[in-house]
């Protein structure tokens, strides 16, 4: 009897599933949601995007070193991946 | 030689005599081109010199362009007579490199180019102009030697044999030399980045433009007569040449805190964009998509003269804020409000060279842009997907970052030494750039 009455008084229920079921879960996916928007993109986006193409933006510079002998070599190892790559879709083809 | 043994003190006679020279040449090119037919590239011809819309075009943009720059020589130091004459000479072998595939005229036209280069930027006479004028000169020579052996190859080899397209393949790297795309471009950032910005105005909008159409002839040459695979194999080699530049380009670029450098770089990633074009044009060779080769011609065509314009008015803009240091950022803060005219017109142009419409860069990028996207050409799609025609969008959105960096501080407020003296070549260069991006809808016939 307790148990019915404690029941009926707390209108079966609905108030507190309500708020644990809807009201609960929508606050944990709102919080899933945020953590993913503020961890993943704006982290992606603001954070880890940027600084990789600064890095690789930094890295890039220090291959100009003004010196002419270094240039040199990097036009024939050009020649050279180009010749190679040539020839390898040649043979694939 | 011819150079230093000018006189030295006749500046003002010098400007007039190249202005006169090169009004006439704009004149004559522009009535041999009327009715302005677009686009169309021509193989054969009963002469060495072909005269189509890729000659005209390219010949007009490199005249007037010069016509702008000749003004200015007045600012390069101790050159007053000298700077004129090497703008004609420039002007004189783009234009006969854009218009012939004799290799006698082929070679005289490259070294008339190369010449004028250095000894244009050599002419300043202050330390980097010169380091930079050595390197150029070195590396140029080297370059050449690629471009004798590969012309003699497509030249002299029987037609369809496979020592043509090997020909082509050394000719692409004296390009990548001349136009700076990857890993050719080494000199570049040095030459551009801290020469007297007066010479570079020329030397990085018209100087290379020959080189490039002159690829467009070749390619339209020999294309069609060697096999399919070696041709797919030339398309393999300038797809990657092309994505090359465009990526490292733009990350040079990037983070760059001297504008003139940030230039140098964003120089590298437009002949990326030229590049993707000739690419698409030897792809539509190769896998007879006409449709997609009309695109490539006609945005390239408009690309010349958009680059052109837009470079030019950016290096002697670049002359007129940095004085006799770096063109460090910083330099141009407050100019938005101490030259108005002249940042208004730099902004308008820096937003053309993003793409934006509907400045005719726009036009440019989108015609290039929609040949690379042929459903025609299957090289260029993965699972469906046009991966070149999004790398080549990725690489026109990550360049916004460092233009608009460039507009934003202009804008912002600072200490400006700049004049409010208005500078003529960004204005002018910018009200052509937005008149023709808004007339191109009406000047173009789609197939």
């Amino acid at each position: 009897m307790p148990a019915l009455h404690s029941f009926l008084y707390d209108r079966w229920f609905i108030n507190s599933a309500y708020y644990r079921v809807i009201v609960g879960g929508f606050a944990a996916a709102s919080r899933g949601l945020d953590a993913v928007e503020h961890g993943g993109f704006d982290k992606f986006y603001h954070s880890l995007l940027p600084s990789t193409f600064s890095l690789a933006s930094v890295k890039l510079r220090r291959v100009q070193t003004g010196v002419i002998s270094k240039y040199l070599t990097a036009l024939f190892a050009g020649l050279l991946i180009m010749v190679v790559i040539y020839v390898a879709f040649l043979l694939i083809g | 030689m011819t150079l230093t043994l000018l006189p030295r003190n006749r500046g003002k006679l010098g400007v007039v005599i190249g202005e006169i020279a090169l009004a006439i040449s704009v004149a004559l090119w522009l009535i041999y081109w009327y009715p302005f037919r677009v686009p169309m590239v021509s193989t054969a011809s009963a002469s060495s010199f072909h005269s189509d819309e890729l000659s005209y075009l390219v010949s007009v943009t490199a005249a007037f362009v010069g016509a702008l720059v000749l003004p200015l020589s007045k600012r390069v130091e101790g050159s007053s007579w000298q700077f004129p004459f090497a703008i004609i000479l420039g002007v004189a072998g783009t234009s006969a490199l854009a218009s012939t595939t004799n290799p006698l005229v082929i070679l005289a036209s490259w070294g008339l180019v190369s010449l004028a280069s250095y000894s244009m930027v050599s002419l300043s006479g202050d330390k980097d102009s010169l380091i930079g004028s050595i390197k150029y000169a070195f590396m140029s020579a080297l370059s050449f030697q690629f471009l004798l052996i590969g012309v003699y190859m497509v030249v002299f080899s029987p037609a369809g044999s496979r020592i043509i397209a090997l020909g082509v393949l050394l000719f692409l790297v004296a390009l990548g030399f001349k136009a700076g795309i990857p890993p050719f471009h080494m000199w570049l950032p040095d030459v551009y980045g801290f020469s007297d910005p007066i010479p570079i105005s020329m030397l990085s909008s018209t100087m290379k433009l020959g080189a490039l159409a002159l690829a467009i002839r070749i390619l339209a040459q020999v294309m069609p007569s060697i096999e399919p695979r070696f041709g797919l194999s030339l398309v393999t080699v300038l797809v990657i040449l092309s994505s090359a530049a465009m990526v490292l380009g733009n990350l040079g670029a990037l983070t760059q805190t001297d504008v003139q450098r940030m230039m140098a770089y964003s120089s590298i990633a437009h002949v990326g964009y030229m590049t993707m074009a000739l690419s698409a044009f030897a792809a539509s060779v190769v896998y007879k998509a006409p449709q997609a080769g009309y695109f490539a011609l006609l945005g390239l065509l408009v690309y010349f003269a958009s680059y052109a314009l837009s470079k030019a008015s950016v290096f002697s803009f670049i002359s007129g804020v940095r004085g006799q240091g770096r063109a460090s950022m910083f330099k141009f803060q407050g100019l938005g409000t101490a030259n108005k005219a002249s940042s208004a017109s730099v902004s308008v142009i820096l937003l053309n060279l993003i793409g934006m419409p509907p400045l005719l860069g726009f036009w440019g990028k989108f015609f290039i842009f929609l040949s690379t996207a042929s459903p025609s050409i299957p090289p260029f799609y993965v699972a469906g997907i046009p991966w070149f025609t999004l790398l080549g969008v990725a690489n026109s959105a990550l360049s916004v970052f460092y233009y608009a960096k460039v507009i934003r501080t202009m804008y912002t407020s600072g200490p400006s030494g700049m004049s409010s003296k208005v500078i003529a070549i960004p204005l002018i260069s910018s009200v052509l750039l937005a008149a023709f991006g808004l007339a191109m809808p009406f000047l173009i016939s789609l197939p």
